[in-house]
């Protein structure tokens, strides 16, 4: 690697430290400079981060366009995409956010396939239960067990055929689920420290594309 | 004029045992007396040799994502362990000569993969191989689904922050005959769809771990073995207040702002 890209991510580095630190004493104190200061670091982070969209959709365009100018695999969807990536773009730059025509193509073409996409994720969610509630296993065994009574719990006739299900739904949410997800939480919270603290010590750089 | 928070105390005195007891371990334990601690084996980072092996052997690409969190929200721990995972990965699917398709829905995140995807191309000497449309920007990473279809991967990494997207992506690697190796950290309701539709998956701590793992670096090793250390006096502080909790000496729930 050039000392030129050594460079830039020690600078990186030395920004993530000097910023990261000074906001994390920044929650202990009450001071109304020190304070509306990390306001401002926090509001100027968020205009850095919208201008990698500019990145990104050039991206998505060179992508595209040069796909579809030498007419490449798949290139009408590419068209579809720079048609529907652009139009709405440049309506909603030059008339911003609450011109009829975006909202219009926001309200009636974006938000009704969205969630039509959306939709999909039940037939997922069905094919995924089949693979996990398959036994297979003595694990997969007490999934199922439990999966039946956490679902027949919550299904109000099925108090009909026995009244047990209900409280025996709700202990094994309220007791075996929630005493696994605590442990695991307590685990990602403290993995979260680690990993920040390794990025607020310079430690970390490979997450900047660099080496130990 | 500056002034001390008030009703952060506890926090505080908390931030400073842990955050000691951590650098405690990576600098004297770890960089002084270079002690390596033992980490349980972890199958999914195992794996992921044979994982890119099995694409080249079928002549397939693979896939990576480093989940649909930003780096400015709470969920930025799990996009950085993500994006350093990319590191290994790419590293070894250039290595062996393996495509890498790298899906990114947040821009800030697009950035660094391109330059971690071209560093590692770069550090193999093959940086004229470097395709930049190999790196994506999908601003809504579910329509990733159709491209692995499309490109028919062989292996789908799925590395960070997820949300329901996490269902759509793994079922449409599992329908083109892809390994699905996830790792999450940050949104526990995804879980149980990690363990029902991957091959292979890292679970909370073990996803942040799994950097130290294979690097066997002594700082890294001994920083998982201080996070250990902060478990356990977590643990014991559960232990100890739920004890005086139940004799009525609420002290400790009091003190954590609790009940």
């Amino acid at each position: 690697m050039s000392s030129y890209d050594d460079s830039i991510r020690n600078i990186s580095i030395f920004i993530t430290i000097v910023i990261g630190w000074f906001m994390i004493l920044e929650y202990f104190v009450k001071a109304p400079a020190i304070n509306s200061f990390a306001g401002t670091i926090s509001s100027i982070s968020t205009c850095l981060l919208a201008t990698f969209t500019i990145i990104g959709v050039g991206n998505l365009s060179r992508h595209h366009v040069k796909n579809i100018l030498t007419q490449g695999r798949n290139w009408m969807p590419s068209v579809v995409l720079i048609v529907s990536c652009w139009i709405p773009l440049v309506i909603g730059i030059i008339g911003t956010r609450k011109d009829p025509t975006y909202a219009y193509l926001y309200n009636s073409l974006y938000l009704p396939t969205s969630q039509a996409f959306f939709g999909i994720l039940s037939f997922y969610i069905l094919s995924a239960a089949y693979r996990t509630f398959k036994t297979r296993s003595l694990d997969s065994t007490v999934l199922l067990l439990a999966a039946i009574f956490v679902m027949m719990g919550n299904a109000p006739a099925t108090s009909i055929i026995w009244s047990g299900f209900a409280p025996l739904g709700g202990w094994i949410l309220d007791v075996c689920t929630a005493a696994g997800v605590r442990g695991i939480s307590i685990g990602i919270a403290i993995g979260s420290v680690v990993t920040a603290l390794r990025v607020l010590v310079g430690r970390e750089r490979r997450h900047l594309a660099g080496r130990e | 004029m500056i002034a001390f928070d008030t009703g952060k105390e506890v926090m505080l005195v908390m931030s400073i045992i842990f955050i000691g007891i951590l650098l405690y371990m990576m600098i004297v334990e770890g960089e002084q007396r270079k002690k390596v601690y033992n980490i349980r084996r972890l199958a999914p980072m195992d794996a992921i040799e044979e994982v890119i092996g099995r694409g080249v052997e079928m002549n397939r690409p693979i896939h990576f994502c480093p989940g649909t969190g930003a780096l400015n929200r709470l969920e930025a721990t799990s996009t950085l362990a993500g994006l350093t995972l990319l590191t290994y990965i790419a590293g070894i699917a250039v290595k062996v000569g393996c495509r890498i398709i790298v899906t990114v829905s947040k821009a800030d995140v697009y950035t660094l993969a391109l330059e971690i995807v071209r560093t590692a191309f770069r550090l193999e000497g093959k940086e004229e191989e470097f395709v930049e449309e190999d790196i994506m920007f999908m601003p809504q990473q579910k329509s990733a689904a159709g491209m692995l279809q499309r490109e028919n991967v062989a292996a789908n990494f799925l590395m960070g922050a997820w949300w329901h997207e996490s269902l759509v992506m793994m079922e449409a690697g599992s329908r083109v005959g892809a390994m699905n190796v996830c790792g999450a950290a940050y949104t526990l309701g995804q879980l149980p769809w990690f363990v029902a539709c991957s091959d292979y998956v890292l679970i909370g701590e073990e996803f942040y771990a799994a950097s130290a793992y294979v690097s066997r670096d002594p700082a890294e090793t001994c920083l998982i073995a201080g996070q250990d250390y902060v478990k356990f006096i977590c643990l014991g502080l559960i232990a100890l207040g739920s004890i005086l909790a139940t004799m009525g000496i609420p002290v400790l729930t009091k003190l954590f702002g609790g009940g």
